[in-house]
């Protein structure tokens, strides 16, 4: 099952990742990223690798 | 060495009297190929139209460098190539530099932050339509609304003086200019007016983006130069864009009945909206001339192999027509499940960084005018709309009579 990382250090709170994929991502508080479902089903992962490669700053990672 | 005589002319012709439409082109591209070249003003780089080819290219920073000053990069116009193209800022730079400076605006661009001009936007755009169709019978939603909405946010974002905005917005104008005299004295004097604004914010800082580069000048961090390149590109990369899709949007939903109805009974439904905002952002062809990117080793973009110094355009608005990633292209569908997919804010590393603040005066935007004038209605023909250029850097109507 692909799972989804996302490294708070380097987010920057733009948000990308919650415009592509609302339902696995979202921004705290504090403007850093939430991964909602670190878990996702093979037919979410080529949403998942969208909203990941969509981060500016690469801070997202999809892994088997 | 192949000959180029057969090359097709970019930008493509835009269908005559269809303001919404789509030049006939970019289907025959996305059909040829992931990457097919094309002739333009200043050589032959290869256009990509498809959305996974394109979205390849945009989060290759690696391969692709969107430096103008790498040989073989091919620039939208002769104007831009002397103004806004001779900028080196975050928008022109690749890999580790890129995203250093990007973070020093970065804070502002959280969509946290953004969200705090929200009760703004929603007064300005409030009041720019008030005072539009108070006592009169029709008016300019270009003028009225489009432009002034996207320069006065974008004044308040950067921390613009209320008083400088009119000469502002002319500035801005002519600095995106295909003319390059026009565009070139524009870009100075935007550049000399920028600086001293810097310098000012330097002794006195405000709550604004080009304070918070004051700063960051002060620490020696960046130059003011650096810094008005910086306020220069926001500025320039998000005034005609925004403006243009509010005309072109507003045109959109008053010539699509049923998806005008389907908008206005879910004004208040707050993810209706935002999906309708996206789809909208998909179907108008705000984006002509794509972005501008060149390969820097040899990479494929899907089947095609592409080497050193090929200039490419990533043709993001053709790639929002693709029918392998948008069922029926062609048709707005405010309810289209995947039009959070659109590559109008382009993708990855360089995607818009203020997204979500045009996605925020787009709703306001469309939402308030429907509230107030339900009963707003085109007063021209599509066809009879005057339009803006293909090389233009956005494209949209120059003008939008409305009644209601």
């Amino acid at each position: 099952m692909p799972e989804i990382k996302a490294d708070t250090g380097l987010c920057q709170g733009y948000g990308n990742c919650v415009a592509s994929a609302e339902d696995l991502f979202d921004l705290t508080e504090e403007d850093v990223v939430e991964v909602l479902r670190s878990q996702v089903d093979e037919d979410d992962r080529e949403r998942a690798v969208a909203a990941a490669r969509s981060c500016p700053v690469s801070a997202i990672t999809i892994s088997d | 060495m192949t000959s180029h005589d057969d090359l097709v002319t970019f930008p493509f012709p835009r269908p005559a009297g269809d303001p919404l439409g789509q030049p006939t082109q970019f289907r025959e591209m996305r059909e040829k190929g992931s990457a097919v070249r094309v002739r333009t003003w200043d050589g032959c780089p290869y256009v990509v139209t498809r959305h996974a080819a394109a979205r390849d290219v945009f989060s290759d920073g690696e391969h692709f460098s969107a430096d103008p000053s790498k040989p073989g990069f091919s620039e939208r116009n002769a104007g831009f190539a002397q103004s806004v193209g001779l900028d080196r800022n975050f928008r022109t730079m690749d890999g580790e530099d890129h995203v250093a400076q990007r973070a020093l605006v970065g804070e502002d661009f959280s969509r946290r932050r953004l969200n705090l001009l929200k009760p703004f936007v929603a007064e300005v755009a409030e009041q720019l339509i008030e005072t539009a169709s108070d006592g009169v019978r029709e008016f300019d939603i270009v003028e009225k609304v489009a432009f002034p909405l996207s320069i006065t946010v974008l004044c308040e974002l950067l921390g613009v003086p209320k008083a400088d905005r009119a000469y502002f917005q002319r500035r801005v104008n002519s600095a995106v200019s295909p003319r390059p005299d026009e565009a070139a004295t524009a870009g100075a004097e935007l550049t000399k007016y920028m600086g001293a604004l810097v310098r000012e914010k330097s002794d006195d800082p405000g709550d604004d983006v080009l304070s918070r580069l004051a700063i960051k000048v002060g620490e020696g961090v960046i130059t003011v130069d650096q810094a008005v390149s910086i306020g220069r590109m926001l500025l320039v990369g998000g005034f005609e864009t925004t403006a243009n899709t509010i005309g072109l949007g507003v045109l959109a939903l008053l010539s699509h009945s049923d998806q005008r109805k389907l908008f206005m009974t879910h004004l208040d439904d707050e993810k209706f909206v935002a999906n309708a905002v996206n789809e909208l952002i998909r179907y108008c062809p705000v984006q002509q001339n794509g972005q501008r990117r060149v390969a820097v080793s040899d990479v494929q973009i899907g089947e095609v192999e592409v080497r050193p110094g090929d200039g490419i355009i990533c043709a993001n608005g053709a790639a929002n027509f693709d029918e392998r990633v948008f069922q029926d292209p062609y048709r707005l569908d405010l309810t289209r499940t995947n039009a959070s997919a659109h590559l109008g804010f382009g993708f990855g590393p360089h995607s818009c960084i203020a997204q979500s603040l045009a996605r925020m005066e787009l709703t306001a935007c469309f939402t308030t005018l429907l509230r107030r004038l339900p009963t707003l209605q085109l007063v021209h023909e599509p066809a009879l709309l005057p339009t803006k250029n293909r090389d233009d850097l956005a494209f949209g109507v120059r003008e939008l009579l409305v009644t209601w």
